[in-house]
């Protein structure tokens, strides 16, 4: 941090000639400072104005706005250094600019008042050329530092705007409500998130392909921020338009994959876990790519893993085929599935939440209610990971199987 | 947070991996790997003997090397995983992509 600071503070000197403003109702000051300066001038390190008063001044102020340092003597017709000091405070001039007095040797009222004003340094009559390039590279070097906080601030701006912009997306892909159609009769769902400050890319689907089916998706793609954000939507978009034609979750991720790889050469990937539930039967067929094990957790209290189908996470290669397995779910079951933001949790001096704990936690809760077990989960790894920043979005979502 | 050696055996380039590969460490390691890509190496295995903990961006690079290896008809194996690790490669499915082997000799044997 510190040397790249350094550096392109340095590059930042180097590049930018300065201009300096000089207000003096003497005119041979402009001859003498033109000679004197001949090589930094002609080098095009300092550019060099002349007004003859502060009215003047202000005026050419008004026109060049990339003046940074003002030179003004104090006594001058018309508007003296003193009162251009006043009105430099309220004009719209450059906000790193500053201002160097120049006084009458040992004129402390005069340089005192100046100070008070706002004025950043001074040199006295007659002037030392050596002493006013020492006092003018001094001064450079304080703006060349304001510009260095102020693009860090800018930088610091548009992260967080960054942020805002993939938390935007994210939210506004994930369902707001359980599919109307069939009224939670048959099944109760509960799916929730909280994101991480830089968006992880978590995402949960759940939509009716006909009036039997429901289908439910958890997703995790890889990467963080905006990329992330973007490739979550694609990813449940297409995974919910391909669902939506009715085929079975294997051949849906199968042509999922195919779209996702086919131009990405940037490695992001996303793992999937889609399953649908045939609300007549209690029938589950699922797929899952790359996306850790969910559960089962049966009316009775035990809790079954959802065995992996061998799939590739989803966006990688092309031309994979995607198994697909089925397990049979009796009314009271609930399958819950989660993000590894809930296993890898951290704890304040680096442990993880684990899939141990979990398996511990999802049978003691009591219940197979989606909303408890999400609630549980969430309260569960809240506590476990008190005081410690989340690094990643925590997804859960929970499906029980009324009848 | 994560120390990377490289070594050579027999014409392949061997990463020592320790400490996480997580999002912080997953830049320099994916630059590590682009550098030797780019100088030639098709070669790789990477040791995790000492690796501790990989997440998705950790993945990700892993597959962002593979690619480029399939691109250079290079190969890439691995050895030295256990628990959490071979969890997560299982998970992901990456058996299918790269060679998990025992140790390094496997591995280089299985490049050769």
């Amino acid at each position: 941090m510190m040397t790249m600071s350094s550096r392109s503070r340095d590059t930042l000197q180097r590049e930018m000639s300065i201009k300096i403003l000089v207000v003096d109702d003497e005119p041979d000051l402009e001859l003498l400072v033109r000679q004197r300066f001949r090589k930094k001038i002609q080098q095009q390190d300092y550019q060099f104005l002349f007004a003859p008063n502060g009215v003047e001044a202000l005026t050419v102020l008004d026109r060049e706005r990339d003046v940074e340092i003002v030179l003004s003597d104090i006594n001058m017709p018309q508007m003296d250094g003193l009162t251009l000091l006043n009105r430099l405070r309220e004009a719209p001039v450059n906000p790193i600019m500053k201002s160097i007095i120049v006084s009458a040797y040992g004129d402390l009222e005069n340089i005192r008042t100046a100070m008070n004003r706002g004025a950043f340094d001074f040199v006295t009559k007659p002037i030392d050329f050596n002493d006013l390039e020492i006092t003018i590279e001094k001064t450079r070097d304080l703006q060349s530092m304001l510009k260095l906080a102020q693009s860090e601030r800018e930088q610091l701006v548009a992260i967080q705007h960054e942020l805002t912009v993939a938390r935007r997306i994210q939210q506004s892909i994930l369902p707001k409500q359980i599919p109307p159609q069939t009224n939670g009769q048959e099944f109760g769902l509960h799916a929730n998130m909280i994101a991480a400050k830089e968006v992880g890319g978590d995402f949960y689907d759940f939509f009716m392909i006909d009036p039997r089916r429901l289908g439910f998706v958890i997703g995790d793609v890889s990467g963080k921020g905006v990329p992330a954000a973007i490739f979550m939507a694609m990813s449940r978009t297409i995974i919910r338009a391909t669902a939506l034609r009715g085929l079975p979750p294997g051949e849906c991720l199968t042509i999922v994959n195919g779209l996702l790889a086919e131009d990405s050469d940037s490695a992001m990937f996303v793992t999937v876990f889609y399953g649908v539930l045939h609300l007549d039967t209690g029938e589950m067929e699922f797929t899952n790519a790359g996306h850790n094990i969910p559960y089962v957790l049966h009316a009775d209290g035990s809790l079954e893993p959802i065995p992996g189908t061998n799939g590739l996470v989803l966006g990688i290669i092309e031309g994979v085929s995607y198994e697909q397995a089925r397990m049979h779910l009796l009314p009271g079951d609930s399958v819950f599935l989660f993000t590894d933001g809930v296993t890898e949790a951290m704890e304040v001096d680096g442990g993880m939440y684990g899939e141990e704990r979990l398996e511990a936690l999802l049978p003691s809760l009591g219940s197979t209610q989606p909303e408890l077990l999400v609630q549980g989960v969430f309260d569960d790894v809240r506590l476990y990971a008190t005081g410690a920043p989340q690094s990643d979005d925590i997804t859960c979502l929970a499906l029980r199987y009324r009848s | 947070m994560l120390d990377i050696t490289t070594e050579r055996n027999n014409g392949i380039a061997i990463l020592r991996l320790t400490g996480r590969v997580i999002s912080s460490s997953a830049r320099s390691f994916e630059e590590r790997l682009l550098t030797l890509v780019a100088e030639g190496e098709t070669r790789f295995a990477l040791d995790f003997h000492h690796c501790e903990f990989i997440d998705s961006s950790g993945i990700r690079v892993l597959l962002i090397l593979l690619k480029k290896l399939n691109a250079a008809s290079g190969a890439l194996a691995v050895f030295g995983v256990s628990g959490h690790i071979m969890q997560v490669f299982t998970i992901a499915g990456l058996a299918r992509l790269f060679r998990i082997e025992e140790s390094e000799a496997a591995a280089v044997a299985a490049l050769g």
